[in-house]
C-alpha cells in the first residue's frame, strides 16, 4: 500500500500526477491562454534608442496594486504600475537621468542582463528590505571573480540599493546566471528559494565550471579561432538553492526533469519563471521560455541586434510544475503552452518568453504576460488570460470516464471543485475506502449531479455536502465524468 | 480503394472525407473564444430581448437582423419584432433610425418587420436569375399571435407555417405571396433559408421531430395535438427536437421536408440549426445546433422549465447527412450562471471574416433575462477542427485524388518545437521522386496560407492530372486546412 497523501485543506491542481492514480477514459489536458491585449508597449525614447531589446519582466501583486519591472533597451531597469493588472502606466519616478531629464520610469541605470525583484513576504521582514532583487553581474571584460549575482533591497519597490558583497553569490556554476534568476520567500518551505539559470551537459551530467570558463575565455578572447560550434552543446537548465536568511545559501542542486528523468531537459530552457501559485502555494508553476537554436523561420526577419549565428532561433513558452521542497520539475505537457503565433514578428530570437509572475485579474481569470517582437521597434508585452486554476484539467469527452485518486486524507468537511461541463456533461464523485470499496452514503448513486461551470462548486451526496464523518480517514476519491473538466479541488473547512 | 474528388476546394477535417488513415495524430475540436458584448436589448424597440440574429456582409459592411421582443402586457406574450443593425468591423454595431414602424408612439427605431409572423431570417439571393427588387429574401414563421391578421388569419397557415418575404434592400420587406411556403410544422424557433450555390437551389432548414419509430414517415405517424409534453428525453411530440430540410428552385414551391441524418450517433434534442455553407469551402455545410439536454437541470427553481442548452458542431457534404465526430459541446454555457437554464444560449446564423486571420461568430446569451444580449466569439480562420499532433509527432495519409493544382497551401500552426512535412505518393504508396518526405524541409510557423515546397521543386505542375495521395507528418502542430492552388 502506497503512502497516504495528506491534503489537509490545500487546493490541488491537475497539473501533475501527484493526486491521480488510475485513469479510465479521462486524461490531464493542457489549456492554452487566450490573447487579451497589449499590457506595455516599449515605445519611450529610453526604451527604443539602442537595441529595443526590452525583456525579462517581473510582475507581482502588492496589496491594492500590481508592480512590473523590466529591462528596457538592454540598459535600464524600468518600472510600471497598474490598479487592475490590465491597464498599465509607466509612472514618472524621477530617479535616473536619461537625455538630461529624470522624467521617466527608469529605476536603475545599469541593467546588465536581468533585474529580478520580488516582494519579500517573510514574516518580520523590515520595511527597508520589503522588496529584494537579484541582478546578474556579467560582461565579457569583467574579472571572472567579480562575476556572479548581486543583491538589492528597497523600501518602496522603486529605489533599490545594493546589499551584501559584490558579488553576493560568486560565479560557481556554468553559464554565470545568464538569464532571469528567481528568488522568493516560500511560505510552505519557510525559507528563501532560488531557481537560477546554469548549463548542463547533453548527457544528463553536470559540466565542470572551470572547464566552461576556460572555453568561454577562449571564445571571447579569440573570436577568429574558435566558434561556439567547436564546443559541445550545453543545455540551458535550472539549479535550486535555499537560504534561511537571504545571506547563507545552500549548494546549488541541479533540478531534474520528468521528461527525461535526468538533470538534462529535453529542450533548451532559457528561463524558468518558477513561482508559487497564489491559490496553492505548495505548487510552484514554472513557465520557461524554450529555445530552439538554428531553427530560423526566415533569415530576412532576424532581429536587429542579432548578427551572430547564435541568434538564429525561435522559441515558445511551456508549462512545468514543481512542488515545495522538490528538486524535480514535472514536464508533462511538452507541447507549448502558447505558440509564437501568426505573423513573422514573433518567429525571431528570444521571443515569446513568459514573464515571471501570474496574477489574478478578475474573479474568474488569471493573467500571464508574454514578450512579443523582441528587439524590434514595435516590441510589446502581451497579456494573455486563463481561467482561474485553469492551466490544466482532468478532462473527459462525450463518453463517460473516470479517475481514481491515490489514497489520501483531508481535514476539511466539504469538497470544493473548480469545474466546467457542457450541457450534456456532468460530474459525479464517489468516496472509497483505501481498498476501493465505496463508503456508505458517498457512493456514486448517492452523489448529486454536478452540472454547470463554477470556480467554486460543492459536491453533495443526497443533498448534503458534509464530509466531517470521514475527515482524517484515508480514502480514495473516484471522479466519474463526461464532457467536463475539473481544474482544481480542495477539501474545505 | 475509392478515390475522392477535391479539385481546388479547400479541405477541412470535420469528417474523414480527405483523410484515409491517421497515426498518432487526431482530429481536434477548437472552441471559439468569448469576446465582447456587441448587441444589447437596450433601446425602446428591443428592450425585452435580442436573439435569433442573421449576420452577413454586403456593400462593404456587415449587416444584422435580429428578433427583438417588445414588452407586452402581462396577459399577452411579448410581441416579437425584427430589427436591423449595421457594423463596419463586426465589433461595433449601430442601430440606425429607420423610421418605418411606430412603437411607443415613435418611429425613431431600427425595426424592419412587425409581423405577421416572427423570427425573420434573411439572406442575399445570389441566384444569377434573381429579380433586382427581390435581392433580399427571408422567411418568417407564424404563430397564434397572428390569428387576427387579415392575411394569415384566413390562409390556413396559423401556428405552423413558414411565409416567404422579399426585399430590394433588406430593410423594406413584403410577403412574397399571401399563402405559406411551408405548412408541415413544427416550425418553432429559428428556421434558416439560403441560396445554395452548390445545388443551385434555395434551401430551408427548419425545426423537426427526430427519433420517432419510423423516422421516414414520421409526419404520418404523429398526431401532433394528441401528444403531451412529457418529462423524458422523448418529450417533443414523441421524439426529440430535430432538424429538417426542404429545397426549392423558385422559393415558392418546396420539396417535402426531409430529416437530416446523423448516422448512428445517439439522438439528442437539436434545433436552431444556424446552417451555413462554409464561405472558404462552400462544398461543406456547417451547422451549430442548440443541444437541449432536458435531463440536466442545474437550477430547479427556474420557472420556465427543465433542461439546459449548449452548442454543438456538425458538418455535411450533401446538406442531409451530417457528421457528428464531435459530440462534445462546441460552446459551453460557461462561467456565467445566467446562461445555465433551458434555452440559455443560441448560436446565431452567419460567420463573418473580420480579419484575414480571424472569423467572428455570434452567440445570444442570457435569454429570458432582461439582460438578453449578443456576444461576439472569435475563431481562427478555418480553425474549427485541426489535425493535431503532440510532441511525439505523427502522420496521416489521404485518400487517392487527382491532382488539380500546382501548389499546396496549408493553414497551419506549430510551436517552436513543431513542424509539418508533406509527401506525394503514387497509388502504390511509393513516394514520387522529388516530392518525398525526405525532400521536404520542415515547415514551421503559423500561417493561414503557407506554401509547402520541396528541396528542388517549387511547384507540382509536372504532376497535374495524376492520381496521387498526400502524406503529412506533423509534430506539436495543427493543420486546419489545405488546398491545391491552381
Amino acid at each position: 500500500m502506497s503512502e497516504v497523501l495528506h491534503l489537509e485543506n490545500k487546493r490541488e491542481l491537475f497539473v501533475d500526477y501527484y493526486l491521480t492514480d488510475d485513469f479510465d477514459g479521462t486524461a490531464l489536458k493542457l489549456h492554452h491562454p487566450a490573447p487579451a491585449d497589449i499590457a506595455i508597449k516599449y515605445d519611450q525614447p529610453w526604451e527604443t534608442e539602442s537595441t529595443c531589446a526590452s525583456f525579462y519582466t517581473t510582475v507581482f501583486q502588492d496589496g491594492d496594486i500590481f508592480r512590473m519591472y523590466y529591462r528596457a533597451d538592454s540598459r535600464y531597469v524600468c518600472y510600471a504600475e497598474s490598479k487592475d493588472g490590465i491597464n498599465w502606466d509607466k509612472p514618472n519616478v524621477s530617479l535616473i537621468k536619461h537625455d538630461k531629464s529624470k522624467n521617466n520610469n527608469i529605476i536603475l541605470p545599469d541593467c546588465q542582463i536581468v533585474f529580478s525583484p520580488f516582494l519579500d513576504t517573510k514574516p518580520g521582514v523590515s520595511q527597508e528590505q520589503k522588496y529584494k532583487a537579484n541582478m546578474e553581474r556579467a560582461g565579457f571584460k569583467l574579472d571572472p571573480l567579480k562575476k556572479g549575482l548581486n543583491f538589492y533591497s528597497s523600501a518602496d519597490g522603486k529605489q533599490f540599493i545594493r546589499i551584501q558583497g559584490d558579488p553576493a553569490i560568486p560565479w560557481t556554476i556554468p553559464n554565470h546566471f545568464d538569464s532571469q534568476n528567481v528568488i522568493f520567500w516560500s511560505e510552505v518551505e519557510s525559507q528563501y528559494v532560488m531557481y537560477a539559470r546554469y548549463m548542463v551537459g547533453p548527457d544528463g551530467k553536470t559540466i565542470d565550471n572551470d572547464q566552461y570558463m576556460y572555453k568561454l575565455d577562449l571564445l571571447s578572447n579569440s573570436k577568429d579561432k574558435y566558434k561556439a560550434s567547436d564546443f559541445p552543446t550545453y543545455i540551458r537548465s535550472t539549479v535550486r538553492s535555499t537560504s534561511p536568511d537571504f545571506e547563507n545559501w545552500s549548494e546549488f542542486t541541479p533540478m531534474e526533469y520528468s521528461d527525461t528523468d535526468s538533470i538534462t531537459p529535453s529542450a533548451q530552457l532559457y528561463t524558468n519563471s518558477t513561482i508559487p501559485y497564489f491559490r496553492a502555494n505548495h505548487i510552484y508553476l514554472s513557465l520557461p521560455g524554450r529555445i530552439f537554436f538554428g531553427k530560423i523561420k526566415d533569415p530576412k526577419i532576424m532581429s536587429r541586434d542579432t548578427d551572430s549565428e547564435d541568434y538564429g532561433d525561435c522559441s515558445d513558452g511551456v508549462l512545468m510544475t514543481t512542488r515545495a521542497g522538490s528538486n524535480r520539475y514535472d514536464f508533462i505537457f511538452r507541447e507549448s503552452l502558447f505558440r509564437p503565433g501568426i505573423g513573422d514578428e514573433n518567429w525571431t530570437t528570444r521571443n515569446n518568453y513568459p514573464t515571471l509572475g501570474i496574477i489574478q485579474t478578475s474573479k474568474t481569470e488569471i493573467s500571464i504576460f508574454v514578450q512579443r517582437r523582441y528587439a524590434q521597434p514595435t516590441a510589446y508585452l502581451e497579456r494573455m488570460t486563463l481561467r482561474l486554476d485553469g492551466f490544466a484539467s482532468l478532462n473527459a469527452g462525450y463518453d463517460e470516464g473516470q479517475m481514481i485518486t491515490k489514497a489520501l486524507d483531508f481535514t476539511g468537511n466539504k469538497l470544493e471543485l473548480n469545474y466546467s461541463t457542457s450541457a450534456a456533461g456532468r460530474i459525479k464523485v464517489e468516496i472509497l475506502d483505501e481498498s476501493g470499496t465505496p463508503l456508505e452514503g458517498y457512493g456514486i448513486d448517492d452523489c448529486d449531479d454536478l452540472i454547470g461551470d463554477e470556480i467554486s462548486g460543492y459536491v453533495s451526496w443526497r443533498g448534503s455536502t458534509d464530509l466531517s464523518k470521514i475527515s482524517g480517514r484515508p480514502v480514495r476519491v473516484r471522479f466519474v465524468m463526461n464532457d467536463a473538466d475539473i481544474y482544481s479541488l480542495r477539501f474545505e473547512n | 480503394m475509392g478515390s475522392i474528388t477535391i479539385g481546388n476546394f479547400r479541405q477541412l477535417f470535420f469528417d474523414d472525407y480527405f483523410i484515409k488513415d491517421m497515426q498518432n495524430v487526431s482530429r481536434k475540436l477548437h472552441s471559439p473564444v468569448f469576446r465582447e458584448i456587441v448587441l444589447s436589448s437596450d433601446s425602446p424597440a428591443d428592450k425585452a430581448s435580442a436573439m435569433f440574429m442573421v449576420v452577413l456582409k454586403d456593400d462593404g459592411k456587415y449587416k444584422a437582423w435580429y428578433r427583438c421582443d417588445h414588452i407586452g402586457s402581462p396577459e399577452v406574450r411579448n410581441p416579437r419584432h425584427a430589427a436591423y443593425a449595421e457594423s463596419k468591423d463586426g465589433i461595433h454595431w449601430e442601430k440606425p433610425s429607420l423610421g418605418l414602424f411606430e412603437i411607443n408612439g415613435s418611429k425613431d427605431n431600427n425595426l424592419v418587420w412587425m409581423g405577421p409572423g416572427s423570427n425573420l431570417a434573411p439572406f442575399i439571393d445570389s441566384n444569377p436569375n434573381v429579380r433586382e427588387d427581390q435581392r433580399y429574401k427571408a422567411i418568417i414563421r407564424t404563430s397564434k399571435a397572428d390569428q387576427h391578421h387579415p392575411i394569415i388569419g384566413t390562409s390556413g397557415g396559423l401556428d405552423a407555417a413558414v411565409y416567404g418575404l422579399v426585399s430590394p434592400d433588406g430593410i423594406h420587406w413584403n410577403l412574397i405571396q399571401d399563402t405559406p411556403i411551408l405548412t408541415e410544422g413544427p416550425f418553432d424557433s429559428f428556421n434558416i433559408p439560403f441560396w445554395d450555390p452548390l445545388i443551385q437551389e434555395y434551401v430551408i432548414y427548419t425545426r423537426g421531430i427526430g427519433g420517432v419509430k419510423d423516422s421516414n414517415s414520421q409526419e404520418e405517424n404523429i398526431d401532433i395535438k394528441s401528444i403531451e409534453y412529457g418529462k423524458t428525453t422523448w418529450d417533443f411530440f414523441g421524439g426529440v427536437r430535430w432538424i429538417r430540410r426542404s429545397t426549392s428552385k423558385d422559393f415558392i414551391n418546396w420539396t417535402p421536408l426531409q430529416d437530416i441524418n446523423t448516422g448512428d450517433t445517439p439522438f439528442e434534442h437539436l434545433y436552431t440549426n444556424s446552417c451555413t455553407p462554409y464561405h472558404r469551402a462552400p462544398n461543406i455545410y456547417l451547422m451549430f445546433p442548440s443541444r437541449y439536454v432536458i435531463e440536466h437541470t442545474p437550477d430547479n427553481d427556474w420557472i420556465h422549465g427543465e433542461g439546459v442548452n449548449d452548442i454543438v458542431l456538425m458538418s455535411s457534404r450533401d446538406g442531409i447527412n451530417f457528421d457528428r465526430t464531435f459530440m462534445e459541446g462546441f460552446i459551453r454555457p460557461g462561467l456565467d450562471i445566467e446562461n445555465w437554464h433551458e434555452r440559455g444560449i443560441y448560436m446565431e446564423k452567419g460567420i463573418l471574416q473580420t480579419s484575414d486571420n480571424e472569423m467572428s461568430m455570434y452567440l445570444s446569451e442570457h435569454i429570458r433575462y432582461p439582460s438578453s444580449r449578443i456576444r461576439r466569439l472569435t475563431i481562427r480562420t478555418d480553425g474549427f477542427v485541426s489535425v493535431n499532433s503532440g510532441f511525439s509527432g505523427g502522420e496521416f495519409i489521404s485518400h487517392d485524388f487527382i491532382l488539380e493544382g500546382d501548389q499546396l497551401e496549408l493553414n497551419y500552426s506549430t510551436s517552436a518545437s513543431g513542424y509539418l512535412k508533406a509527401e506525394l505518393q503514387d497509388l502504390e504508396g511509393t513516394p514520387i521522386p522529388g516530392f518525398s518526405i525526405q525532400e521536404c524541409p520542415e515547415k514551421f510557423g503559423d500561417e493561414i496560407d503557407g506554401i509547402i515546397k520541396w528541396n528542388n521543386k517549387e511547384n507540382l505542375r509536372e504532376l497535374l492530372g495524376k492520381s496521387v495521395r498526400l502524406r503529412v507528418a506533423l509534430k506539436d502542430a495543427d493543420l486546419f486546412s489545405l488546398k491545391f492552388l491552381k
